[in-house]
């Protein structure tokens, strides 16, 4: 799963340490999070969605590989 | 879950290493412990009997060293293990679990092998063990996931 938080952050003027606040995780949970090392719950990207105004999948989306096949 | 406030992160861990340490003395130096806590010999109520052994005695004097090194490997093991970190949040809480997960698993496995090859006395010997080192496993893993996920996220 990729994903554009970082664009949106670069874009609204926050760093990692003020978005990681104001979501209650730690900076190195943003981090990997930007990095796709970690998957958020569906709370916290909503959240972040709230934060940047945008829909859930304006910031997530799945890549080939995390499709299943139908 | 229930977790504990994270002040209690690094004092617990001094206590649980210390007594895992403690604990290893125990078990090798058995003998030199004994002599040295001759003072914590007391006469304590027995509530399982060993009627071959004891006979009907409920009052037995007992050398409290060996419970008092359990009950601090367990209660520090416990508070540091579920402590929380400086900012907890979704992605400790998953490491904590695996973590969990993983001793449980690794625990077990040593379990069927010591139910396979160890026989007689020596199999109860390392169920006692066995019974501490889930809480030593659980908590080395986790510190060492803990680190690696603060060290890879500062390189980047």
């Amino acid at each position: 799963m990729k994903n554009k938080i970082k664009i949106y952050r670069s874009i609204k003027g926050v760093s990692q340490q003020e978005l990681a606040d104001k979501m209650d995780v730690s900076r190195q949970t943003l981090n990997a999070i930007e990095n796709g090392k970690y998957h958020p719950t569906l709370l916290l990207g909503m959240r972040l969605g709230e934060f940047f105004q945008c829909t859930i999948e304006e910031l997530f989306a799945l890549e080939d590989s995390d499709r299943l096949e139908m | 879950m229930l977790l504990f406030p994270n002040k209690f992160k690094k004092p617990s861990a001094w206590i649980f290493y210390s007594s895992v340490i403690l604990g290893i003395c125990h078990l090798f130096f058995f003998e030199s412990i004994w002599t040295l806590s001759s003072g914590l010999e007391l006469n304590v109520p027995m509530f399982l009997f060993d009627w071959l052994i004891q006979g009907e005695q409920f009052w037995i004097k007992n050398n409290l060293m060996d419970e008092i090194i359990s009950l601090l490997l367990v209660v520090s093991g416990i508070v540091h293990g579920f402590s929380k970190e400086s900012v907890e949040d979704e992605l400790i809480s998953k490491i904590r679990l695996e973590s969990l997960a993983w001793s449980v698993q690794v625990n077990f496995m040593l379990v069927i092998v010591e139910t396979i090859f160890i026989f007689g006395i020596h199999f109860y010997e390392v169920m006692i063990i066995q019974l501490f080192l889930i809480l030593l496993l659980f908590n080395l893993k986790q510190q060492i996931a803990l680190n690696r996920f603060y060290k890879q996220s500062d390189e980047k």
